[in-house]
């Protein structure tokens, strides 16, 4: 298992290590140079131009910038932003919770709504299950920044039990104000987690295994629990991973509607201002991110399922 | 007093363009420690004959007929009685082991969930059984059986684990339904052979489907041959061996390979096997028959009984010499 | 797009019987569901190619004086925040969100399949490549990869088409890679190889028509993805630009308006996505499903 997790980690280093490239390369090779950003369109002397490109490291062949900018990034320096001439480091550490906040809170509904949704239909049927399909079918249909929309419209402006914009202050105050959108973010994820859970959990009750227990008079209850949602468990692990993991992206088109200061909408501002220097931090971190959410989901798919041999990896 | 009676047991199973008959009429006794073996070709409704006196026969299918188990009707328990029913009288052995337990749970999780959790035993004493079971049943390294999850484990060890299972609880009636077919060849007579020893060591009765006339021989009591959906003859293993009564029998037995009589040709039975539901008026194996006359292809033909065994054939009596077979091998048991 | 051209496998030269038969057993295999589903996408397809005829108003003209005109007989669905005519503006908006959706499917599914047959036919360290390379686009969440596509190549309709269509590439070219490679195991295309036909020959003549079922599937169901995701790269400012009317650019264009009291143009332009994407996916999943049936 260590040795999995060490040669997964490799792995991912080496991935973090030609994506950083490729996201500085295509950044470099996007139109418009930093410095006719940093002068804004305003005349200035030629002098005046080769200062700052000194000043930016701007004069050097693109590979000794690009070794600059790695090695400030393992040091944990990103360079400063073009706009506002912040460091990045710091920007990113103080957009990083929000963002942290809601996708843990949308996770935390993906798993519950999701995958207790998929449970139910899928052991009971009936109504129920009708219900819950037909859902999913319009939940899966809804974007997630109309579901923010949406949300925002009759939770906020109608009935006014959440507020619109905003982070919030405290914990309930950032409860309150995550709500609406971790609601949204998680909406599209809910639907496909309960209807791939439902489809697992109908599989596993129509196995021998089922029945042999069954037959074997072990109560419903049991075989339900111990057998059915058990083993339904293994794909759900997979497609709740999958989603959880999108999340990380995804949240910047919530954060954008709901103007929330979490590093997705911190990476829009960035591309719309071609500020490339926040651009390539944010891709940075959602990159490793997203890495580390996969790969603690391979890592606990193999905890849960005996017959994934770990060592077998490298054949 | 029989064990287990079975009362002219129907099953249809609805199917686009009207319901389709998988049985015709089964009816069957079985004393108590009695083995009885159900012998046919694929479709003739041996194993859905077992599934009906556990009620695991598939969802949507209609049951008329009686299942006696003492005396009381299986069909027509609660579910809660028929959940205790299935904990304490009933065992079931299915064809493939490896689809019988749960895949990600250990093997000792599979061998006390039917005493534990079926029956309310205390864990501590279920655990002693089953290893002691497991001792019996001929595996050498209990610990490491019961650590095991079922991919670890060869099918012939799984299927002992199951047969190691279906005798803790000590039950009344041991359903088997094919339990050598998926093994390989070396382990097949080894698992029958322990299937056997234990079943007789703690005197239970046994249905035993099988497409093996030979091995049903050699563990059963008596034999019923079912040929689409009904019992066409009932009898112990030397009576039909010696002297079959039915025209399927007697081309069923031929149609095996024998190890002392060399055939120059293998004889097969002309045909393809007639499916419940297919078959019209008259007898069901008329379409096959090689000795079929003209009042064979009207009216349901009766299950006769006499000389303690039983036939359904009309001409079972003008065809009563020429059926025996002659070269028909010793069976003992 | 009609019940018939969805049925697909008849050969051409059927009786008109047949035709009719089999259109009708086409109806009974998309369900009541699935009919609707067909019936939405084809008014939405005549909205598109119509909407010049049909639009009442100048999708991008409206006059300050008639904004936030409740529905009425002058606008039926009402005007938005420049007094612009909602139902023009939603006719023509199918228009960006159709096409742009088809070309999204349409360079995934090319791309894909070129990875795909190029990895399966050189086999060995091309195929390793291949992989490799689309490993390292998943190691990019879908909407980062289409985001900083989008930074290099600026915004509009088609740099975020073509952002989305990179980033559907890999999934796309990993499923039809294990299809042609299964494909390619088998009996007849070995026994062509060795009857020295080209690899170009063999690839086009049987690995192309027997992927073909899996590259539609994959469009089918991609198509109600890229709809959803070209409408939001829309919403975050960097697909389609204003003043061009766009169903993801009106949602979020009415996000204002709608937090001033009026609904209208967010609701109804998300609503018309939820729609087109609801039907988009019963038609793929009715797709995949007969495929996977019939293979089973």
């Amino acid at each position: 298992m260590l040795r999995f997790v060490i040669r997964r980690l490799g792995a991912l280093a080496a991935t973090l290590l030609v994506s950083s490239f490729i996201i500085y390369a295509a950044m470099y090779a996007a139109p418009g140079s930093p410095e006719s950003f940093l002068v804004r369109g305003r005349t200035v002397s030629p002098e005046v131009l080769a200062s700052i490109r000194v000043q930016y490291g701007l004069d050097e062949p693109f590979l000794v910038r690009y070794w600059h900018w790695l090695t400030g990034v393992l040091s944990g320096d990103f360079g400063e932003s073009l706009a506002t001439r912040q460091d990045v480091a710091s920007l990113l550490a103080s957009r990083i919770p929000t963002t942290l906040g809601l996708t843990a809170y949308a996770a935390l509904l993906i798993v519950v709504f999701g995958v207790v949704a998929g449970v139910v239909a899928g052991l009971r049927g009936g109504a129920l299950d009708t219900a819950v399909l037909l859902g999913s079918s319009v939940g899966f249909a809804i974007p997630t920044f109309f579901a923010a929309v949406l949300l925002m419209s009759v939770f906020a402006v109608t009935l006014g039990w959440f507020p619109v914009f905003g982070a919030g202050a405290g914990l309930s105050g950032r409860l309150l104000h995550l709500t609406l959108p971790a609601v949204a973010l998680a909406l599209p994820a809910i639907a496909v987690v309960a209807r791939i859970t439902r489809t697992a959990v109908v599989e596993e009750r129509d196995t021998e295994h089922v029945s042999v227990s069954l037959a074997r008079g072990v109560p419903w209850r049991v075989v339900a629990r111990r057998h059915i949602v058990r083993n339904a468990m293994l794909p759900v692990t997979t497609i709740v991973g999958v989603n959880v993991a999108a999340l990380v992206a995804g949240a910047a088109v919530v954060e954008h509607a709901f103007t929330l200061d979490g590093i997705g909408s911190l990476l829009i501002d960035a591309v719309q201002q071609k500020d490339f220097a926040v651009v390539q931090a944010v891709a940075l971190v959602l990159v490793a991110v997203f890495g580390v959410v996969n790969l603690v989901i391979d890592v606990l798919y193999a905890v849960i399922d005996p017959r994934v041999q770990l060592g077998g990896e490298s054949a | 007093m029989s064990l287990l009676e079975l009362d002219d047991i129907r099953l249809d199973l609805p199917h686009r363009g009207g319901d389709r008959a998988l049985l015709r009429g089964v009816s069957l006794r079985v004393a108590p420690g009695e083995a009885i073996g159900l012998v046919g070709e694929s479709g003739s409704g041996k194993s859905m004959t077992l599934r009906t006196v556990l009620r695991t026969e598939p969802a949507g299918a209609r049951v008329t007929g009686r299942v006696l188990l003492d005396g009381t009707d299986v069909r027509s328990l609660d579910a809660a009685a028929l959940r205790r029913l299935r904990a304490r009288d009933l065992a079931m052995i299915s064809q493939d082991p490896r689809a019988a337990l749960n895949p990600v749970l250990r093997v000792a999780e599979f061998l006390v969930e039917g005493l534990c959790d079926a029956r309310g035993e205390r864990r501590g004493t279920a655990e002693r059984r089953v290893r002691d079971l497991l001792a019996q049943v001929g595996i050498a390294d209990v610990d490491r059986c019961m650590d095991s999850y079922p991919h670890q484990l060869s099918g012939g060890m799984l299927q002992r684990v199951v047969i190691a299972a279906a005798v803790a609880g000590s039950p009344r009636l041991l359903l088997a339904d094919e339990p050598t077919t998926a093994l390989d060849v070396t382990t097949q007579s080894e698992v029958m052979a322990i299937l056997d020893e234990q079943r007789r060591e703690h005197g239970m009765a046994m249905l035993f489907v099988t497409h093996d006339l030979e091995l049903a021989s050699a563990v059963c009591d008596r034999i019923a041959v079912l040929y689409a959906g009904q019992i066409v003859e009932i009898g112990t293993p030397a009576q039909l061996h010696s002297a079959p009564r039915h025209p399927y029998t007697r081309l069923l037995l031929d149609s095996r390979p024998s190890l002392t009589a060399t055939t120059p040709t293998l004889p097969v039975i002309p045909g393809r096997p007639v499916a419940a539901y297919e078959v019209g008026a008259g007898c069901a194996f008329a379409t096959r028959c090689p000795w079929i006359a003209p009042r064979c292809r009207d009216g349901a033909v009766p299950l006769v009984e006499g000389d303690g065994r039983a036939v359904r054939c009309h001409r079972s009596d003008e065809l009563r010499g020429e059926l025996v077979r002659t070269s028909a091998p010793e069976v003992t048991g | 797009m009609s019940a018939e051209t969805l049925t697909g496998v008849e050969p051409l030269a059927v009786t008109s019987s047949r035709q009719r038969r089999s259109g009708r057993g086409t109806v009974r295999r998309l369900g009541p569901l699935g009919v609707a589903a067909v019936v939405i996408v084809g008014l939405l397809v005549l909205a598109a190619l119509l909407a010049p005829l049909i639009a009442p108003y100048d999708p991008a003209i409206g006059s300050v004086v008639e904004r936030y005109q409740a529905p009425g007989a002058a606008h039926v669905l009402g005007t938005d925040q420049s007094g612009r005519d909602l139902l023009s503006r939603l006719l023509y908006g199918a228009r960006t969100s159709l096409t742009g959706a088809a070309v999204v499917v349409l360079l995934a599914a090319a791309g894909g399949t070129v990875l795909a047959l190029v990895a399966t036919w050189f086999g060995g360290r091309v195929d390793a490549l291949v992989g490799r390379l689309l490993d390292l686009l998943f190691a990019f969440p879908n909407l980062l990869l289409a985001i900083l596509v989008v930074a290099v190549f600026g915004t509009g309709l088609t740099q975020a088409a073509v952002a989305l269509a990179v980033a559907y590439v890999p999934y796309t070219a990993r499923v039809l890679r294990s299809v042609a490679l299964r494909e390619r195991r088998l009996a007849y295309v070995q026994a062509a190889e060795l009857q020295g036909l080209s690899g170009f020959v063999v690839t086009g003549r049987h690995l192309l028509p027997n992927i073909a079922p899996q590259i539609l599937t994959g469009a089918a169901i991609n198509f109600g993805y890229a709809m959803i995701d070209l409408a939001a790269l829309s919403f975050l400012g960097l697909g389609v630009q204003a003043p061009t009317a766009d169903w993801g650019l009106m949602v979020s264009q009415g996000q204002d308006s709608l937090l001033q009291g009026y609904p209208g143009q967010s609701l109804l332009a998300g609503a018309c996505i939820v729609v087109a994407v609801a039907a988009f996916s019963v038609i793929g999943e009715r797709l995949g499903g007969r495929r996977a049936g019939g293979r089973a």
